[in-house]
């Protein structure tokens, strides 16, 4: 009998044949500091520059010109009761050498700041005279008066744009003008010290493309889309992205656990299911976020996807592209609005 | 005189089974004779899809529709727009028939069941194909099933030797009642988001139970009071049946009726309505710290939380519904063949219109063959909504008594040992006891 369901009926469903989508989710706002902690090379840019305040990717490198004790500036004076002028040593600096070592990943100066500061401890001014050279301009000091009680007294100071390093900074005839029984001036009975000294600091960009591909694993996905028998994937998403680096993503491969026929399991690639190469997110700023549609296809070429143990993906991160604030700071974004996921071929489950 | 009158009483009987005889309100214009009808019970299920739509045999297994070896066209051909199920049973405890001095009156109490579902094509589609073909209107939902009383007169006047007239005024009762009908109920998909719009109402009458509503006002139907009495019935209403007989000549009788001209007035002491707009367009500002399997979830349960917001029915005051009956209409052409009065050539049509789904109507032809006292037997066939439809009447004759029957299907087998139709199909089972007053 034909219709006979007697015995039962077989349950198994394959539900929207052709196609559907589905809405997923937005994700974000997202982070760097989210992504970097995930992968190493977190830990091994985390030795080479640091966040400030502002959350901007900065180097920083502060030296010391000249520094001596209150004391021993008396006790060198031929008549302490008087006003007494002490020299500097001609002095060269080497502020960029902060910044070379992240250069050489691809992490440019976009803003450096160069101050030259004295220090000036005693309860009565002082002045200073000399002349800074920093890269090819001069700038002159004559009896500069130095406020009493000065921390960091800037005697100059200054910002560039650009990825050009300031690589040296130099000295000349620099002169202390200190007010006469100067030890009496000193809070501290002269155990404090005069100084000077020079602060370099660089807000980084993405300068050149990362010489290399970063791998990042996601594993433990576990997705058990065997029993789906389902074919063909597509993840869309507008990726709208404030940080000004380009990410490629090169490839990505499928990771299915796999019996050794021993009882051991291990992950290895899956041959069978292919996923859409090069996929580009284009590189934003601050305040100015840029979008880019990207569509994922995770398609089987022979049967069905399988359980999904994890994801390798192999990303580049090249320099930013267009105009703008390039500058890295770790508040600026990536969010990945509209996912959504188009399933083609159906989804074959048990019943409803 | 006699002889006519009982040629005339033959003839009349003879026009067709005995059950048509007292659905037309005017058929019983001629009758000399009073009866007692002691019960009748009258089954109808009428499905315009048949199990055949639904499971596939492949192989050695049945599928269903929505199988991987079913392709789209096969599946979705075999649905209708709005694929429906009517079933109603009718049970009429006591018929009295008197002849009066001029017309025919009658008595009757009964009781009547009936419900139906109506399921649109397109929740079909969804399911077989997915979301490509947007916009999809599924306001065709719907469910009720009905219990009340009848009490009703009738009278038949014959206004000549031709033409009779009859009329059954019907008092109903209602006595129990659910119904749930979608006004309004769109479903936008596309890949950014999915859009839902929803107006439907659920209505359950509180003659045993009311239900209860929970904190946010919406009906909990895990939650009832009441103590589980017979209580008061909850609608009322009123109906009427018309029907005319005409024998333009010696031999031929044509007749028509319209019965259940009317509704019921219901009075739903439990109600809700679910009427709003819900739009998903995914979960909104997924944290990195949200994309585990808790939160996820968490985020999941949270928006169909929402989604049952809108369809959930929200409990509103009991309301008063009228709802109609199913209207039928039906016409009978007989002719008794000059050669042999105890044979007969009929010819009938029948239309029933409904409010939730499209009508039904058949016509049919065939013979009837009777032997007043004795017995009589009809065999007719024809076609109608559903197709190919035949019906077998009998009436048998033993002391005063007269025990009548039908049967009327339509082909195309059924699931072995389920007996569920595989094609579209009308099914009537008429069984009944009449006592002949003389």
């Amino acid at each position: 009998m034909e219709y006979d369901i007697s015995d039962g009926v077989d349950k198994e469903m394959t539900l929207f044949s052709d196609v559907v989508s589905i809405p997923i989710a937005d994700i974000g706002p997202l982070s760097p500091k989210q992504f970097l902690g995930d992968v190493d090379l977190g830990s091994t840019l985390s030795g080479l520059f640091k966040v400030d305040d502002e959350g901007y990717f900065v180097v920083e490198k502060e030296e010391t010109i000249y520094s001596n004790p209150v004391l021993l500036l008396h006790m060198g004076a031929a008549d302490p009761t008087q006003p007494l002028d002490v020299g500097i040593d001609d002095f060269t600096g080497y502020p960029g050498v902060a910044a070379e070592g992240p250069a050489w990943l691809g992490f440019m100066p976009a803003l450096q700041e160069f101050s030259l500061y004295v220090v000036n401890p005693l309860t009565e001014g002082m002045a200073v005279s000399g002349k800074l050279t920093l890269l090819s301009a001069s700038e002159v000091f004559n009896k500069v008066p130095i406020s009493a009680a000065s921390d960091h007294f800037e005697l100059f100071s200054e910002a560039f744009n650009g990825p050009s390093i300031i690589d040296v900074c130099s000295t000349e005839n620099m002169v202390l003008h200190l007010p006469a029984s100067f030890l009496e001036k000193d809070p501290l009975g002269g155990w404090s010290s005069i100084a000077m000294g020079y602060r370099y600091k660089a807000q980084l960009a993405f300068g050149k493309d990362l010489p290399m591909q970063i791998p990042i694993p996601v594993n433990d996905l576990d997705l058990p889309l065997g029993q789906f028998r389902v074919k063909d994937v597509l993840l869309s998403t507008d990726v709208v992205s404030e940080i000004p680096v380009t990410l490629v993503l090169e490839s990505v491969d499928v990771m299915v656990k796999e019996d050794d026929g021993e009882g051991n399991v291990k992950t290895v690639v899956c041959d069978d299911v292919s996923v859409t190469p090069g996929l580009s997110i284009a590189s934003g700023c601050s305040g100015a976020p840029v979008v880019s549609p990207l569509a994922i296809r995770i398609k089987a070429q022979e049967g069905t996807i399988p359980d999904i143990a994890g994801l390798q993906l192999n990303l580049s991160v090249k320099a930013p592209t267009g105009e703008g604030d390039k500058r890295l700071n770790m508040n600026q974004t990536i969010r990945f609005n509209k996912l959504r996921v188009t399933v083609s071929g159906g989804i074959t489950v048990q019943g409803l | 005189m006699k002889k006519l009158a009982i040629s005339f009483l033959a003839f009349a009987i003879g026009i067709s089974a005995w059950s048509q005889t007292l659905e037309n309100p005017a058929a019983t214009a001629s009758l000399e004779n009073g009866f007692v009808r002691i019960g009748e019970f009258n089954s109808t299920s009428r499905n315009n899809v048949g199990a055949s739509a639904i499971y596939y045999p492949k192989g050695d297994k049945i599928v269903t529709g929505l199988h991987s070896s079913v392709s789209a066209e096969e599946f979705l051909g075999n649905l209708k727009p709005v694929n429906s199920k009517y079933n109603q049973i009718d049970y009429k405890l006591v018929s009295y028939g008197w002849k009066g001095s001029r017309g025919f009156h009658s008595l009757e109490v009964g009781a009547r069941v009936n419900y139906g579902l109506s399921v649109p094509k397109e929740i079909f589609r969804i399911l077989k194909t997915g979301t490509s073909q947007s916009p999809y209107d599924l306001s065709s939902l719907r469910a009720f099933g009905n219990v009340y009383g009848e009490l009703a007169y009738g009278y038949a006047l014959p206004l000549s030797d031709k033409f009779s007239i009859g009329g059954r005024v019907k008092l109903l009762v209602g006595l129990n009642s659910v119904d749930i009908v979608t006004r309004r109920f769109n479903l936008i998909t596309t890949e950014e988001q999915y859009r839902l719009d929803l107006d439907a109402d659920i209505d359950l009458t509180n003659r045993n139970k009311k239900i209860g509503t929970d904190d946010e006002g919406y009906l909990d139907y895990t939650s009832f009071s009441g103590k589980g009495k017979l209580g008061a019935p909850t609608g009322g209403g009123f109906a009427v049946d018309l029907g005319l007989v005409w024998k333009p000549f010696d031999g031929l009788s044509l007749s028509a009726s319209a019965l259940d001209l009317g509704g019921i007035l219901w009075y739903y002491g439990n109600a809700g309505t679910s009427a709003g707009s819900y739009t998903f367009e995914g979960m909104k500002d997924l944290s990195a710290d949200e994309l585990d399997e808790e939160h996820l979830t968490a985020r999941l349960k949270a928006t169909g939380e929402e989604v049952l917001s809108v369809i959930k029915p929200k409990s509103v005051d009991g309301r008063f519904k009228a709802k109609g009956l199913p209207l039928t209409a039906q016409v009978v052409a007989s002719y008794m063949l000059p050669f042999w009065e105890r044979l007969s050539l009929d010819a009938s049509g029948r239309y029933t219109g409904y409010s939730y789904c499209a009508p039904y109507w058949e016509a049919r032809g065939g013979l009837s063959l009777d032997f007043p006292g004795l017995v009589y037997l009809g065999l007719s066939a024809g076609s109608g909504a559903y197709g190919f439809i035949y019906g077998v009447q009998g009436s048998v004759d033993f002391l005063s008594f007269r025990l009548y029957a039908s049967y009327e299907n339509g082909i195309g087998g059924t699931i072995p040992y389920e007996g569920t139709p595989l094609k579209a199909n009308n099914k009537t089972l008429l069984i009944g006891l009449v006592y002949l007053i003389k």
